[in-house]
């Protein structure tokens, strides 16, 4: 998720119903042509888009942290497509029609499919089917009864697991249809189950980069370092 | 829950690891006695405590956010006149949900479906887990924060818990062994088996008397302002 997702989402539908001149009028739903349509459009250039329920939501561009975070659980999942053989890795925001009548168009942060294809089979545009996996990276400012709504939205359209990544919390919760979501703490692990048979991470290491120590034991070390100074 | 909850804790932290005077030092879990001492004391005064299997959280006072506490006394007001009958607490009311290491949370609601005389009721941690409980969102929550302390209410054995955004404009019913359902302002919040009988419509949740929704209200100040340009 972007930065400011849901601040956009409310200043976008005001600014809609208030002058009426983007296609988002107030009442009117867009259809999917129109969605795609105005994902064209330059002043969007910049600009991620999805369409819930017929709603237009405009986010700007996400953070750096939130980009890297992505980019790094990206790369550990596609490790393990590698290692198991089976599985491809959509990041950047992969447009997913995940109803009609009215429409409602995702772009997680990343999504995980379990099949073997060739890069010339994969649409240029929306996926031609539901990943099996979706990974959502939390952003400051994300509000939690949009994402929920979100995480419904994948779970209903038959996504079969969702994790929500959260950096600042330093944990994930992990949500599969018709079940408790479950949160896993740093301490804990992350179980691909029959979902990705075989994965497993450490939750610790989602939030470390290579190279680094964790954040909390690198905060620790900085601590001592600077009474060794003031000494 | 209050504003800065996850800055304030995490300050918390720093502060508990950096100079140890605390009775949370690094590595030292608390249980619910010290914890309960802790909250006796000045500097905690206006603040809200809660212990996190045996780490403190320490939360600023709400301050500002009056639309929570009418949504609270709100919401309260609701479940008390229904026909279910039982009662609500919110806030002073401390849950024990984790011993060994100790939890303890304080929810923005509990609702009790039981009815008790008040001298009955304990003036510190409740002597029961209630059957509700209803935690309101600031601004400043952290997902994963919320998350962690619902699974806490839910594994200690409460059965039902909703989370109210005010911003989103929706409530999220989570129940044991089930998936979560987000219910938003056209569609209606019912008390299911936990509160018989009980059912509000998700947009009366965040209208207060005397008022009209959020949306509407907008709408009617920017017609107001548009006029008097004219």
């Amino acid at each position: 998720m972007s930065v400011g997702t849901v601040a956009a989402e409310l200043a976008e539908e005001r600014r809609a119903a208030g002058d009426g001149c983007t296609g988002s009028h107030a009442g009117k739903l867009l259809t999917l042509e129109e969605f795609l349509a105005l994902c064209e459009r330059p002043e969007y250039a910049d600009k991620q888009l999805e369409l819930d329920e017929g709603r237009l939501i405009v986010m700007p561009p996400a953070g750096d942290q939130h980009g890297t975070l992505s980019s790094w659980i990206s790369a550990i999942l596609w490790e393990y497509a590698k290692r198991s053989g089976v599985g491809r890795v959509a990041s950047n925001d992969p447009g997913l029609l995940l109803s009609r009548d009215p429409h409602t168009v995702r772009a997680p942060d990343l999504a995980y499919y379990r099949e073997n294809v060739r890069l010339e089979e994969i649409s240029p545009g929306l996926a031609k089917r539901l990943p099996d996996l979706v990974v959502e990276v939390l952003s400051p400012s994300d509000r939690l009864g949009a994402v929920m709504r979100k995480v419904q939205q994948y779970l209903r359209a038959g996504i079969g697991m969702v994790w929500v990544v959260d950096g600042e919390s330093r944990n994930v919760t992990v949500y599969r249809t018709g079940c408790e979501p479950r949160v896993l703490e740093e301490n804990e692990i992350l179980d691909g189950e029959e979902v990705l048979p075989g994965f497993t991470c450490a939750v610790a290491d989602l939030f470390r980069l290579p190279g680094t120590v964790s954040g909390t034991a690198a905060a620790s070390t900085v601590s001592e370092t600077t009474k060794g100074e003031q000494r």
